[in-house]
C-alpha cells in the first residue's frame, strides 16, 4: 500500500505544487482520561479558487483541522503533527507568533455563529478597522474607508452610516455578511469557513452561499468549507471530504462523492439529507448509533459498531483497520467492501430510495 | 439617557422614602409604643414623669407620629426650625439636609455624619484600590496562566483569605505589625490634610484587612469570568485575525470579563461607604461604623436614622451609577 | 456579595446603663484636706497596693499621662455626664463646692471642701444649706468664678429638654418643681437658690437632704458662668476651674488636656497635680486595647479593666500583676424577687430561692474570682452600713446552695413540691447564661424557671421590671438587676431601690415595689443626719430590713482588674470616684 498519503514513512518532505496540502495530519488532546486523537491522519489538497468542503458529525474533527491549519492550537496542550503546507510554506511546528501575521491575512476564517463570534462592546467598524490595521499600516481613517468598502461589497445597504452599528443591531445574515467582510478586508488567499451557514435562515443561507462564490470568484481564493450539511457542499465545493472519528473516510470530486458513494457513513449521510429536487420516497434515515469516542477508538473499521453493511464483509471490519483506498484518480474510500461490491448496493439498494 | 436618570433618581426617592418610613417606624416609633421611651436613657434615677415627659419634647417625641415623621422629612428636604434647644424662641435652625438632632450630642445628625464620613471614606478608597488592584491582577494572571504556577499560588492566596476569619487576620496584622516589628504605631485616625504620613499609618491595616479578604473574592470571580470570556466565540475571533495576544487580553477579554466585576464592586463600595463596623471597631477608626455601634448603644435614635437613611442613599445611588456606566460600557444594554 | 457585613453590636446597650450606674460607691470619712493625697505615707507597691496606699509616691513633675477608654465619655459637659470615669475626668478640669478626698480606697470617700471654704452649713432639718467661695477663684480664661455661675449651673439642669443626661433629678427635686429652667423662661429665676454676694450661697430645699456636701461634690454642681454656656453645645469645650483644660477634643477620637494657667494650688486642697498633659484615646477594640496598655502605650484604661484573656496573662507574670489591681467597682449584682406575684407574696416561698440559689455559679459566669465577690447582703464595700460577712440566707460553704433549708422553706411555704416562677432576663451580655443558670439550680428543689425576654433590651431596666404593673402583668418572678449609688452614703444607695416613696409608675427603681416601714423611717432618718456612726448604724438597720424582707438576692459584688503603667507616680484607687485610680493626681516617674 505503497500509494497511501497515510503511511507516515513515506510522508513525502518537499514542498507540494498545490495552494494548500495537508499531509497525515495528527491533532491530540491530552486529557486526565487519555488522549483524544481528534484528528488522526488526515490529508488533502486545495487550490486556489477551488473549495474543499469537508463534512461530518460534531466531533468527527472538522473544526479541530481548521483551527489546525490556523495555529489556534499551537499554544494549547494540544499536540500537533504532520504538514501543513500553505503556498509553500510549512506551518506545522510554528510558534503561534510566527504564523500570527499570517491569520487574517493570507488566511482567513469565518465562523458558525456570527453574533457570538462578532465582540459585543465594539462596532462592527472598529473590529474589522483592527482586522485591517493589525497587518496593514495605515491609519484609521484609511482602514474606516477600507471597512466600508468591504461592507458594502458583502452587500450591506447604508455602510458607511451601518460601520458605527453593533453586532447586536444587525440580523443574523448581515451579520454573517460582517464577518466575511471581515474575513476579507485583508485579501486572504484562503478563507475557512467553518459553518458558515448553519445559523442562518434557509434563505439567507443560500444568499451567504452565493456571495462566497462571487467573492471567491472575484478574489481568486481557497476555500474550505466546513459544514455537516451535504446539501451546502453539493451547492458550493469542488472537492469533498468526508470526515469520521478524525479520519477521512472517502474524499473526492463533489461528483464521486455525491453520484458514486463508496462508503456506507457516506451513505448514511446522503440518506439524512432531505432533498426538494426530487419526490420523498419514504422517511428520512438517520444514521443509528452515536459518533464514537475519540480516546477509545474502535478495533477494526471505527465505523463498524454503527455499519449496517458489516455482515456483508465479516470479521475484518472489526479486526483490521481499513485504508483509504483510491478507486479512481480523484476518488479514495476507506472501507472493506470491494468498490464493485458497494457500487452495486448504491446504484441498486440505496439510490432509488433517495 | 436623559429620561432614564430622572426616572431612576425618582425612583431611587421612593426608595429612600420607604427606607425612611420603614426605619423610622422601626427606630422612632415602635419604642414609643412599646412605652420604651428613650428618654429613660437621659433621664437619671427616679425620674419624675413631668421630667421624662419634658425629655421627650427635647428630642421631638411628644408629638403625634405622623407629624413627626412629616417634619423629618420636610427637614431632609427643606431644614426645619422646630427643634428645641431651650432658647427663647425655643428653636435653632437645622439647615437641609437635616436629619434631626442627635439625642446623644444635641448637635445636627449630619454635621456628625459629615464629621465621620471621611474616615470611612479614607478605608473605603484604600480598600477599594487594594483589592481591585489585588482581585483584578490575580485573577486575570491565573486565568491566563490555568493550571500553571501563577494559577496554583493564586489559589493559595484566595483560599487562604476566603477562609481566614478577617477578625483574625485583623488581630494578626496588628500583633504582627504594630506590637511585634513595631512597624507602625497602634493606630490613630488622623485626618489626611493634617499629616498624610499618620493619616496612611492608620488605615494601612484596615486597607489591608477589608482589600485582602475582598482581593481573593474578587480574584476568584475575575479568574472564573476570564476563563469564560477566553473561551467565547469572539475571542477566537479575535486571534484569528491575527491580533498579537496582548491586545485579545486586554482589549477584548478584560472589557467583557470585568464589566460584571465593576458593577458588583461600585455596589460594594456603596455599602462600605455606609460604615466598615467591623475594622472600624478594631482599629478605633471613628468612621459612621463606630458611630452606628455607639448610636444603637446610646438609643440615639436621629442617629441611627440618619446612618440608616444616608447608606441607603449611597447604595440606590450606585445601582444608577453602576447601571448608567453599564450602558456606556455594554452597548447592547440600553437605557430605557 | 458584601465586603464587610453590618453586624449590628446590641452588646453595647445595656453597657452604658451599667455604667452610669455605677457612678460611685465609698463611705463618709473625716473631713479636712490636705493638696497631697493621704493614706499610707510610704510609698507602696505590688498587686492591689494602690486599693489601700498611694503607690510609688513621688513629688516629680512634667510629662504626659496618656489614658484609653473603650468609649469615649458620654458628654464633657460636667451636668450631663453619667459615666462614672467620666466623674473622675471631670476632677482634672472642673472644681465643685465640695470634693471626693485624695486618698486610696474608703478614705476616698469622703467628702472635703473644694471651692468652698468649708462644709456646707445645715440648719437643724437639713433643708438649707449655705456655702462660701474662696475668693480669686478663676476660670481658665482668667475670669471670676462666683457663686452666681454656680447657682446657674443648677439652673441648667432644669432644661431637661436640652441638659440632661446627668443625675438632674435630685435637684429638681429638692430646689423646685416648677422652674423651666434658664432657656425657657429667661427672665425667670430658681428662687429657692439664691446669692447674697459673690462669694456665698444658699440653698433652701423643699425636704431635708443630709447627704447634700455629696451633690455639691458631683460634677452636677459645677459652675457654668452664663455667658459662656453654648446650650447643648456646651460639653465640647466646658469652662475649666481645674489644674488642667482641654485643649482638644474630637469626639469618639480623642480628648486632651492641658495645665490651666489660671489654676492656683494655693486654693485646691483636693488636688495636686504633677503632669503637664493628659491625654484620652478611645480605642475601640478590646484585644487592641489590652495590647497598648501591657505595650506602655497607654498608661492605664480609664473606662474598663482588661479582658479575662490578659487577666490570665498577668496574674501568671509575677511582675505584670504587681502592677495591677483589682478593686471592687461598687456595684451589686443580684435577682429582684417580685412579692406581688404569687406565689412570691409568701415570704417562705422567696426565702427557699434564696437558699436554693447557687452564688458560684452566677459568680463563674460573671467571670470568676477577679470579676467580682460573693456576698450575702445587698450593700457594696464603701457604703457605710457594710458588714464583712453578713449573710442572713447562708446557702452552704461553697455558695452553691443549701438544698435542705431550701426544701423546708417550699413545705413552709405550702408548695413542697416547688413552683412555676417567670424569670426575666435580657438577651444580651450574660443574660442567656444567668437564666440557664438559675433554671438548673432552682431546678435542683423543684422550682420551674421560665425564660421571659425584655423584647427591648434597652428599656430592660426603665419600662419592663421598671413598670410595676409590668411585672404583675407579666407574672415576673425573678429578674436580674444591678446597682450602685450615685454617691457613696446609705442614703444614695438606698433611696431609690428600697423606699416606699420612690416606687414609680415606670422608670422605677424599687423593682420589687418594697414598702417596709422599718426602711421607709430609717431613710427619713438618713435625710436629717450627718454623724457618721449614726449614718452607718442606720445603713445597717436598712440593710437588715431589706434582707428580712428578701426581696433582694444579692449574689456578687463586681470587681474591676486594671493594670497600671509602672512609671506612674502618686497613684492609687479612689472610693470616692468609684474605685477608679484618681487621674488628676498622678504622675510620671520618667517625666515623659
Amino acid at each position: 500500500m505503497t500509494q497511501t498519503i497515510d503511511s507516515s514513512a513515506s510522508l513525502p518532505s518537499a514542498p507540494p505544487t498545490s495552494f494548500l496540502e495537508v499531509r497525515d495530519l495528527h491533532v491530540t488532546f491530552p486529557t486526565d482520561d487519555g488522549m483524544v486523537r481528534s484528528v488522526d491522519g488526515l490529508s488533502f489538497k486545495v487550490e486556489r479558487g477551488k473549495t474543499m468542503g469537508i463534512v461530518g458529525e460534531s466531533g468527527s474533527g472538522k473544526s479541530v483541522t481548521s483551527q489546525a491549519i490556523l495555529g489556534l492550537h499551537n499554544s494549547t496542550r494540544a499536540q500537533v503533527s504532520g504538514q501543513i503546507w500553505l503556498d509553500g510554506e510549512e506551518l506545522v511546528g510554528k510558534s503561534s507568533e510566527e504564523i500570527r501575521p499570517l491569520r487574517g491575512n493570507k488566511m482567513a476564517m469565518i465562523f458558525q455563529d456570527p453574533l457570538s463570534s462578532l465582540h459585543p462592546f465594539y462596532t462592527i467598524g472598529d473590529q474589522i478597522v483592527e482586522a485591517y490595521r493589525v497587518h496593514n499600516k495605515v491609519s484609521k481613517d484609511v482602514a474606516k474607508k477600507r471597512a466600508i468598502e468591504m461592507l458594502d461589497r458583502v452587500g450591506i445597504p447604508n455602510a458607511a452610516k451601518r460601520v458605527d452599528d453593533y453586532p447586536h443591531q444587525f440580523s443574523g445574515g448581515m451579520r454573517q455578511r460582517v464577518m466575511i467582510a471581515m474575513a476579507l478586508v485583508c485579501d486572504p488567499q484562503l478563507l475557512i469557513a467553518d459553518e458558515p451557514t448553519t445559523a442562518l435562515d434557509v434563505t439567507v443561507q443560500a444568499q451567504i452561499l452565493d456571495l462566497m462564490r462571487d467573492l471567491q470568484k472575484e478574489f481568486n481564493s481557497a476555500i474550505i468549507l466546513i459544514t455537516h450539511d451535504l446539501g451546502v457542499v453539493a451547492e458550493i465545493a469542488d472537492d469533498v471530504t468526508v470526515m469520521y472519528g478524525g479520519r477521512a473516510v472517502e474524499q473526492g470530486s463533489v461528483r464521486d462523492v455525491f453520484y458514486s458513494p463508496q462508503m456506507p457513513y457516506t451513505w448514511g449521510l446522503l440518506a439524512s439529507m432531505p432533498r426538494l429536487d426530487r419526490d420523498r420516497k419514504g422517511r428520512l434515515d438517520p444514521i443509528p448509533g452515536n459518533p464514537p469516542s475519540l480516546i477509545n477508538l474502535p478495533n477494526g473499521c471505527v465505523f463498524s459498531p454503527r455499519c449496517v453493511y458489516r455482515d456483508r464483509v465479516g470479521a475484518a471490519c472489526v479486526t483490521d483497520r481499513p485504508d483509504l483506498t483510491p478507486v479512481s484518480d480523484t476518488h479514495r474510500v476507506r472501507c472493506h467492501i470491494p468498490a464493485e461490491q458497494s457500487q452495486r448496493i448504491w446504484l441498486n439498494e440505496l439510490n432509488p430510495n433517495l | 439617557m436623559v429620561r432614564y436618570i430622572i426616572r431612576r433618581l425618582l425612583g431611587a426617592l421612593a426608595v429612600l422614602f420607604i427606607v425612611s418610613l420603614v426605619t423610622f417606624g422601626l427606630f422612632m416609633v415602635v419604642p414609643v409604643m412599646t412605652g420604651a421611651s428613650p428618654a429613660y436613657l437621659y433621664a437619671g434615677k427616679n425620674p419624675s414623669p413631668e421630667l421624662i415627659a419634658n425629655i421627650e419634647h427635647g428630642l421631638g417625641l411628644d408629638k403625634p407620629i405622623p407629624e413627626q415623621f412629616y417634619m423629618y422629612m420636610k427637614g431632609i428636604v427643606a431644614g426645619r426650625t422646630d427643634l428645641t434647644d431651650g432658647t427663647a424662641d425655643g428653636s435653632r435652625p437645622c439647615p437641609a439636609p437635616c436629619f434631626g438632632y442627635s439625642f446623644r450630642y444635641q448637635s445636627p445628625v449630619w454635621d456628625i455624619i459629615k464629621d465621620r464620613f471621611p474616615v470611612t471614606l479614607s478605608i473605603t478608597v484604600g480598600a477599594a484600590i487594594i483589592w481591585l488592584s489585588l482581585g483584578i491582577g490575580v485573577g486575570v494572571l491565573s486565568a491566563l496562566r490555568r493550571g500553571g504556577f501563577a494559577d496554583r499560588a493564586s489559589m493559595v492566596f484566595i483560599l487562604l483569605f476566603l477562609s481566614l476569619p478577617s477578625y483574625l487576620f485583623a488581630i494578626l496584622l496588628l500583633y504582627v505589625f504594630v506590637y511585634g516589628l513595631k512597624w507602625l504605631p497602634p493606630t490613630q485616625y488622623v485626618p489626611l490634610t493634617e499629616s498624610p504620613v499618620k493619616w496612611f499609618q492608620a488605615l494601612i491595616l484596615a486597607w489591608i484587612t477589608i482589600g485582602f479578604g475582598s482581593a481573593a473574592l474578587y480574584a476568584r470571580l475575575t479568574r472564573a469570568n476570564m476563563l469564560e470570556t477566553m473561551s467565547e466565540d469572539y475571542i477566537r475571533t479575535a486571534v484569528a485575525k491575527g491580533l498579537p495576544r496582548k491586545t485579545v487580553v486586554r482589549k477584548h477579554a478584560m472589557r467583557a470579563a470585568l464589566t460584571p466585576i465593576l458593577t458588583i464592586a461600585g455596589l460594594d463600595i456603596a455599602f462600605l461607604l455606609g460604615g466598615a463596623i467591623f475594622v472600624e471597631k478594631v482599629f478605633s477608626l471613628p468612621g459612621l461604623g463606630l458611630l452606628f455601634v455607639e448610636a444603637i448603644g446610646k438609643q440615639d435614635l436621629p442617629v441611627i436614622m440618619g446612618l440608616t437613611i444616608v447608606s441607603s442613599l449611597f447604595i440606590v445611588v450606585a445601582n444608577i451609577i453602576v447601571d448608567v456606566l453599564y450602558s456606556a460600557v455594554d452597548p447592547r444594554v440600553r437605557l430605557s | 456579595m458584601a465586603i464587610t457585613r453590618r453586624a449590628t453590636q446590641f452588646a453595647a446597650l445595656g453597657a452604658a446603663t451599667a455604667l452610669a450606674l455605677a457612678a460611685c460607691g465609698g463611705s463618709s470619712g473625716g473631713g479636712g484636706g490636705s493638696a497631697a493625697p493621704s493614706g499610707s505615707s510610704s510609698s507602696a507597691s505590688g498587686f492591689n497596693a494602690a486599693a489601700t496606699s498611694v503607690v510609688n509616691a513621688s513629688s516629680k513633675t512634667g510629662g504626659t499621662l496618656k489614658l484609653g477608654a473603650q468609649s469615649d465619655c458620654d458628654s464633657y459637659d460636667p451636668a450631663r455626664t453619667y459615666y462614672a470615669y467620666c466623674w473622675d475626668l471631670q476632677r482634672l478640669f472642673t472644681r465643685t463646692l465640695m470634693a471626693f478626698k485624695s486618698a486610696p480606697g474608703t478614705e476616698g470617700t469622703a467628702v472635703v471642701p473644694d471651692m468652698a471654704t468649708g462644709p456646707g452649713e445645715a440648719n437643724a432639718d437639713k433643708t438649707q444649706w449655705t456655702y462660701h467661695l474662696q475668693p480669686g477663684l478663676k476660670y481658665s480664661d482668667g475670669s471670676v468664678i462666683t457663686t452666681k455661675d454656680i447657682k446657674y449651673g443648677i439652673e441648667r439642669l432644669f432644661a431637661s429638654d436640652v441638659i440632661n443626661g446627668g443625675p438632674s433629678s435630685y435637684y429638681t427635686s429638692l430646689l423646685s418643681d416648677t422652674y423651666k429652667g434658664p432657656y425657657a423662661d429667661p427672665t425667670g429665676d430658681l428662687t429657692s437658690v439664691t446669692t447674697p454676694d459673690d462669694n456665698t450661697i444658699v440653698f433652701a430645699l423643699n425636704k431635708p437632704f443630709a447627704d447634700f456636701d455629696y451633690l455639691m461634690a458631683l460634677p452636677t454642681s459645677a459652675p457654668v458662668p452664663k455667658a459662656k454656656d453654648t446650650k447643648a453645645d456646651y460639653g465640647k469645650m466646658p469652662m475649666a476651674s481645674g489644674p488642667f483644660m482641654i485643649s482638644s477634643f474630637k469626639a469618639g477620637q480623642e480628648t486632651d488636656w492641658v495645665r490651666n494657667p489660671n489654676w492656683d494650688q494655693a486654693t485646691d486642697k483636693v488636688r495636686s497635680p504633677k503632669v503637664d498633659k493628659v491625654s484620652l484615646v478611645v480605642i475601640t477594640d478590646p484585644a487592641d486595647a489590652d495590647k497598648r496598655l501591657l505595650s506602655g502605650a497607654v498608661d492605664t484604661f480609664a473606662d474598663t479593666g482588661v479582658q479575662p484573656e490578659t487577666i490570665a496573662q498577668i496574674v501568671a507574670d509575677p511582675t505584670k500583676k504587681a502592677n495591677s489591681d483589682n478593686p471592687a467597682t461598687g456595684f451589686i449584682r443580684y435577682d429582684a424577687v417580685f412579692q406581688t406575684v404569687a406565689p412570691l407574696d409568701n415570704k417562705a416561698c422567696r426565702q427557699a430561692i434564696f437558699y436554693a440559689f447557687n452564688k458560684a455559679a452566677l459568680l463563674r459566669i460573671n467571670g470568676g474570682a477577679y470579676a467580682g465577690d460573693i456576698t450575702g447582703s445587698m450593700v457594696p464595700t464603701l457604703i457605710p452600713g457594710y458588714e464583712a460577712g453578713y449573710d442572713p440566707y447562708p446557702n452552704g460553704a461553697d455558695h452553691t446552695g443549701d438544698l435542705a433549708m431550701a426544701k423546708q422553706k417550699l413545705i413552709e411555704c405550702g408548695q413542697p413540691n416547688g413552683f412555676d416562677l417567670n424569670y426575666a432576663y435580657r438577651n444580651v451580655g450574660l443574660g442567656p447564661k444567668a437564666l440557664a443558670s438559675v433554671s438548673e439550680n432552682l431546678g435542683r428543689v423543684g422550682i420551674k424557671v421560665h425564660g421571659v425576654v425584655a423584647s427591648d433590651p434597652a428599656s430592660y431596666y426603665s419600662t419592663f421590671i421598671g413598670s410595676p404593673s409590668n411585672i404583675v402583668k407579666l407574672k415576673l418572678g425573678l429578674a436580674g438587676a444591678g446597682w450602685g449609688a450615685d454617691f457613696p452614703t446609705p442614703y444614695g444607695f438606698w433611696q431609690s431601690i428600697a423606699n416606699s416613696n420612690a416606687i414609680l409608675p415606670e422608670g422605677n427603681s424599687n423593682y420589687p415595689s418594697l414598702k417596709d416601714a422599718t426602711v421607709d423611717s430609717s431613710l427619713a432618718a438618713l435625710t436629717k443626719e450627718n454623724d457618721p456612726a449614726k449614718v452607718a448604724d442606720l445603713g445597717k438597720t436598712v440593710d437588715h430590713a431589706v434582707m428580712d424582707a428578701a426581696v433582694y438576692l444579692p449574689f456578687v459584688l463586681d470587681k474591676t482588674f486594671f493594670y497600671r503603667n509602672p512609671r506612674l507616680t502618686n497613684i492609687y484607687l479612689n472610693g470616692g470616684v468609684g474605685n477608679y485610680y484618681d487621674y488628676v493626681n498622678i504622675g510620671t516617674s520618667d517625666g515623659m
